[in-house]
């Protein structure tokens, strides 16, 4: 993260593919999903080349490119869902019904309430802190030790710094968030702030 | 209103036990939506000359951390005159986040409103 981020044209040079090919992976198999830049253009990640590399030296052992994506990546979820919900104070609410929705009855009460949780906060950030006119975007990926949650929001950069110092102001969200939450990741760009965060199945 | 959502269905009552002594019960899901009607209901017993306020989440099905910023305010705002804010909870994982944020110190979380209003009543 922060790293340079590279063109389509350096990635394909690097990887000794055509740009086509990149373009297809991404469009056919979701093969990694570039940032967009100012112009729309395709911008990849030190990772995104890592998982490209490997999927094409997987690929060139027979396997199709499908295939070759989720052994690169690891572990596939068990079930995912995305939802896009308008920025209002119920948002929340119908994050922790999505929760409720991707997760069913496969897992303890106590793990689903500390997902419906950390859901429930991270909205609620993008409620009071992002644009008000741009929906929230969820994406819940249910593996079978942990669920990886992203919330996005576009509107007004949040950076780590930023929440803790809310925290300060007496924001609880984040002390909670943390407490439940492994692998933390904010990623503010062009187009507003994502944060990612996995709920182990057993926190600490 | 679908039936199977009943659990998360909020609702707030309030009740003047008497002797400075009120029972607030939550029921279903507190969170940012709520939170004003939280507020202001605890504003209703405070500005009555509540010395003791029970807030009951025997019936509630989830909080959050506005919900705890509430209650917060709550306190806040009774400590000064020698009020006191219990608060009633036996799940688990309701009580999992008054631990978290370390405010298992700051309220007296009890296992059941008799306990609470026992409690409650010989403070005041």
């Amino acid at each position: 993260m922060g790293a340079a981020l590279l063109e389509i044209g350096a990635v394909a040079r690097e990887l000794g593919i055509s740009p086509s090919t990149l373009r297809t992976w991404e469009r056919r198999y979701r093969i990694v999903l570039p940032e967009r830049g100012a112009h729309g253009e395709r911008l990849y990640s030190s990772d995104q080349v890592q998982i490209l590399r490997r999927v094409l030296a997987l690929t060139r052992t027979g396997l199709r490119a499908r295939a070759a994506h989720s052994a690169a990546v690891g572990p596939q979820p068990l079930r995912s869902a995305r939802v896009e919900l308008a920025a209002s104070a119920d948002a929340s609410q119908l994050a922790r019904r999505a929760v409720d929705e991707v997760l069913g009855q496969s897992v303890s009460e106590k793990f689903a309430f500390y997902v419906r949780l950390v859901a429930t906060e991270l909205v609620q950030n993008a409620v009071l802190y992002g644009s008000d006119r741009e929906p929230i975007e969820i994406e819940l990926k249910a593996f079978s030790d942990w669920v990886d949650l992203r919330v996005g929001n576009a509107g007004k950069r949040l950076t780590l710094k930023s929440l803790r110092s809310r925290r300060r102001q007496g924001g609880r969200g984040l002390e909670i968030v943390d407490a439940l939450a492994e692998a933390w990741s904010i990623d503010t760009g062009p187009f507003g702030t994502q944060i990612a965060v996995r709920v182990p199945k057993e926190p600490d | 209103m679908d039936p199977a959502n009943s659990q998360t269905d909020f609702g707030i009552s309030l009740a003047d036990l008497g002797n400075g002594v009120w029972w607030l019960t939550v029921k279903g899901e507190a969170d940012l939506s709520n939170a004003p009607e939280l507020k202001e209901r605890l504003s209703v017993a405070i500005d009555s000359g509540a010395r003791g306020v029970l807030v009951d989440l025997m019936d509630a099905t989830f909080i959050d951390s506005t919900t705890l910023g509430v209650l917060v305010g709550a306190v806040k705002r009774l400590r000064p005159a020698g009020g006191e804010l219990a608060i009633a909870c036996d799940d688990p994982n309701i009580r999992k986040i008054f631990e978290i944020t370390l405010l298992d110190r700051t309220f007296n979380v009890v296992d059941g409103a008799e306990a609470g209003i026992a409690y409650l009543s010989l403070q005041s």
